[in-house]
């Protein structure tokens, strides 16, 4: 109850403190509010990068549970053998053979082994190993949220503080698509998609596409 | 002398010695508490912008603040090479198969159940069939053969079970990649000679290391005089500039050798924003048209000198006078960098290597230098020179020397852990702060719009240090801001979180390792099983006999063997010696050192996110900006960092998250 009053405090000193803009440019602020949001943006770039939280568990319960799995191993093999020998006697009879000898066989065998390495299903220092994507993970979150506020700190830049002349202008817009297409590429085409299918932009770029560029 | 006096004496020479505390004090704070992603190495300020400064570190980071560093950008010039993520170690194989099943195979073989051999069967019993070839034979004598072995006749074949495998461990498909060992990558070598690529040395840590990009060292930002998002870094990889208040830098100058390319220093010259001076460890450097492109000076030792400072000066006449440290001593020029004189050299190689320089606002013939060994002063335009604060700060590296811009007499120096202060042309030199933190020293500034304010950059803190004490606001707001906090969790909780949310705390780990004593209690389980099918006929043919009218026989002797085998064999393996010590239970190892590397990455940036965030906090409620753009600034600054916490700590931030949905400020509500 405390925690609701000193919230509603301080939501109550900021709405004093806040802003007031004109209606055309709080037509375009409330627009960005239609986005990706920065944890879904987090979210996906951390899925796409085969890191995200469940998935990290998985690898973990995985690497514990590996040994609960016996490593296989199938052989067998095929022998075929045939040998022959004959002996002329040129003394006795030159035009016919004396003596011939053949032997031959064949074999097969099928063998299978199976191995459990118990003690892993105890201690697997590949469990420990998972924990290496930690890196991983924080530097995936600190660039992609970098790179979503970069962007919105220029969108905004862009609606409040309209550039003057044209080459400002571009240059902005230019730095707002590079923004735009390195979260893109940090989650695997979802901003694009998410911007088309919430209507902000009217066409995703395929990275799929024959376009040499993706490939 | 009695010995109590000649002790006496002794103290006071003693404390004579030792620098007396100043009698102001200074109020420090730290503004970059937990910003320690990077060493931190110069504080850079935006002549034209109070709220601008650039914070140049040893690790390729740029911070940039455009609010008097209550809320810091990062970027990245040079990115660093990550680690590996993933099994560098050749890890200890699974055992299993391959394993060898010889020893179950050798209890069929020696029933003879095991190998069937195809030559034997020709052993016919000869010697006792000798008299029936005989009769075969009449009236012929022949000999027979003691066996019919083929003398020098390649083997028919030995139908064996054999199992040569063995229980081999190692990497595994590590192995084969290369990935841990120092040599031989076999499939790896050849993947990447079918692509073309080179595959000397293809070890995968080492290729990953080589295709990395080096970190680099920012020695330094100038920031243009005019405009506050424009700033020109000299970096050990070449010198580059942003336009954009230091969210994106691109190269201007490469050099034409690794020596050129090692920018040291750089500055705007002082009435012309199209000059500048670049120092490298190759010489110096003027552009003209704002960066560029850069002409190296000539004529002078300058053209080849380790430039390490560049001190520019506007004249009363108007003329723009440079001091330009270097590791040959200094040099100076009174036009502009038209021409040089050679103002300052000594025989001590360090006193000859200058960290910076100052020069008395209202009397350019009156500079100080610091050095490797010390202090030095002129009072007459580099004609002479003599050391400053005689024996004290002798063969003492001082990163820093400052003149107060309004007073001549009033100078700063910095050695690696106390900042010293002179009202008397650097005769006496009093402490004024001592930093008992780990840290060094690196670099100072006096504030150019706050008289009295000096910033002092050591290797993890930016402290801001006044003579004078700020008001706290005493205001309702304050005590707002304050119950605030009581619903904030502790940086400690938000660690904590955070290292669990990563698993890559100590104490899970440990935990974790302290099992692999109690695995060994659990045997390797082996398992094999097989079967063996063999047949063979051998035949033996007397060909008169054979071919005998009326003999209706095709051979005269065969011999038809054959035969069926299964086997099968369970085998259980303890490593009891596990039960006394295993190395796995040791923190130590590649794992280790990553995660260690991690905990203190994670450590360290949430730290500063965490104290970022508070400062943002007690802004927005204390004392919000007045200025539209600077209150959505840090409110998206607050958010952001909200976020990213967040997402760090495995959601420890969603009640705030959900105030800021919900809240009914602008700050608090929208998606900006």
């Amino acid at each position: 109850m405390a925690g609701r009053t000193i919230l509603i405090t301080v939501a109550a000193l900021l709405l004093i403190a806040t802003p007031v803009f004109g209606a055309e440019k709080q037509v375009e602020l409330d627009r960005l509010k239609l986005e990706p949001s920065c944890p879904e943006v987090q979210k996906e770039a951390l899925a796409y990068f085969n890191i995200n939280k469940a998935r990290v568990n998985s690898f973990r319960r995985g690497a514990s549970l590996k040994a609960l799995m016996p490593v296989v191993e199938v052989s067998g093999g095929y022998v075929d053998s045939d040998l022959g020998e004959s002996t002329w006697d040129f003394f006795m009879n030159p035009d016919e053979r004396w003596l011939n000898k053949s032997a031959g066989g064949t074999a097969w065998d099928a063998r299978g082994k199976l191995a459990w390495n118990l003690p892993q299903l105890v201690f697997n220092a590949e469990v420990l190993d998972v924990a290496s994507l930690a890196g991983l993970v924080q530097s995936v979150l600190k660039e992609v949220t970098r790179l979503y506020y970069m962007r919105r700190r220029l969108q905004l830049d862009l609606i409040l503080n309209p550039p003057a002349d044209e080459a400002t202008r571009l240059t902005k817009e230019l730095r707002l698509e590079e923004l735009t297409a390195l979260l893109d590429a940090m989650t695997g085409g979802f901003y694009q998609q998410e911007l088309v299918k919430r209507g902000l932009v009217e066409r995703a770029v395929d990275v799929n596409s024959a376009d040499p560029l993706f490939q | 002398m009695s010995r109590g006096r000649k002790s006496i004496a002794i103290m006071v020479a003693l404390l004579a010695l030792i620098p007396c505390l100043t009698n102001a004090v200074w109020y420090k704070e730290n503004l970059a508490y937990g910003m320690r992603d990077a060493i931190l190495l110069f504080l850079s300020f935006a002549p034209s912008d109070r709220a601008s400064l650039y914070l140049a570190t040893t690790d390729g980071y740029v911070f940039s603040s455009h609010n008097e560093g209550l809320a810091w950008e990062e970027a990245r010039i040079i990115v660093k090479g990550k680690s590996f993520c993933g099994a560098i170690r050749p890890t200890v194989a699974p055992s299993g198969a391959p394993f060898s099943a010889e020893d179950v195979l050798e209890g069929a073989r020696s029933a003879n159940g095991a190998s069937f051999d195809v030559e034997d069967m020709l052993l016919f019993d000869y010697g006792e069939m000798k008299g029936e070839f005989d009769v075969f034979e009449a009236g012929v004598y022949q000999k027979s053969y003691d066996t019919v072995r083929l003398p020098g006749y390649p083997s028919p074949g030995n139908f064996e079970i054999r199992d040569k495998a063995g229980g081999r461990s190692g990497g595994g498909h590590n192995e084969k990649l290369g990935v841990g060992l120092k040599t031989g990558a076999p499939r790896l070598k050849s993947t990447l000679r079918s692509l073309g690529q080179p595959s000397v040395g293809s070890n995968l840590q080492q290729l990953l290391v080589e295709m990395g990009v080096e970190p680099t060292w920012i020695n330094h930002v100038a920031v243009h005089p005019q405009d506050a998002y424009t700033a020109i870094a000299a970096t050990s990889m070449g010198t580059f500039r942003t336009t954009d208040g230091g969210i994106g830098w691109l190269p201007i100058f490469a050099g034409t050798d690794r020596w050129e390319r090692d920018g040291q220093h750089v500055r705007y010259d002082p009435l012309d924003a199209n000059r500048v001076y670049l120092g490298t460890q190759a010489g110096l450097f003027i552009s003209t048209n704002g960066g560029d492109r850069w002409d190296r000076v000539s004529g002078t030792l300058l053209e080849s000198a380790y430039v390490t400072w560049i001190e520019p000066h506007v004249h009363r006449d108007g003329s723009v006078w440079l001091y330009v440290g270097t590791s040959i001593g200094a040099f100076l020029s009174r036009d502009g960098g038209l021409s040089w004189r050679w103002v300052f050299y000594e025989t001590l190689p360090d006193a000859n290597w200058i960290s910076s320089v100052a020069m008395d606002n209202s009397n350019p013939d009156h500079a100080l230098l610091s050095t490797y060994d010390g202090l030095w002063i002129t009072r007459d335009g580099g004609a002479s020179w003599e050391t400053s604060g005689g024996l004290m700060f002798t063969s003492a590296f001082v990163p820093r020397v400052l003149m107060d811009p309004a007073d001549g007499q009033h100078a700063f120096a910095c050695t690696e852990k106390n900042i010293w202060e002179t009202h008397d042309d650097g005769k006496t030199w009093q402490v004024i702060y001592m930093d008992n933190s780990d840290w060094k020293i690196r670099n100072m500034e006096l504030d150019p719009f706050e008289p009295g304010t000096l910033w002092v950059v050591t290797s993890s803190q930016i402290l801001r240090l006044r003579n004078y004490r700020q008001t706290v606001p005493r205001s309702a707001r304050v005590e707002t801001f304050r119950q605030a906090m009581q619903g904030e969790p502790a940086e400690t909780v938000a660690m904590q979180a955070a290292l669990d949310n990563l698993h890559i705390g100590p104490g899970e780990q440990s935990r974790y390792r302290a099992r692999v004593a109690w695995s060994a209690a659990l045997p390797e389980v082996r398992v094999v099983g097989g079967y063996m099918s063999v047949s063979g006929d051998a035949f033996l043919d007397l060909v008169s006999l054979v071919n005998a009218p009326g003999n209706s026989y095709p051979h005269v002797l065969v011999r038809s063997s054959d035969g069926t085998m299964g086997y099968g064999g369970v085998m259980l393996f303890w490593d009891l010696t596990g039960l006394v010590f295993d190395f796995d239970e040791l923190n130590v190892g590649r794992v280790f050192a990553d995660s260690l590397g991690t905990m203190y990455n994670l450590k360290f940036e949430l730290a500063r996110y965490y104290n970022e965030r508070i400062r943002l906090l007690y802004r927005l409620i204390v004392d919000p900006p007045e200025d539209q753009m600077a209150y959505l600034d840090a409110s998206l600054r607050y958010r952001e960092l909200t976020e990213h916490l967040d997402a760090l700590t495995g959601g420890l931030y969603q009640d705030q998250i959900a105030q800021l949905e919900q809240g009914g400020a602008t700050w608090l509500d929208g998606q900006y």
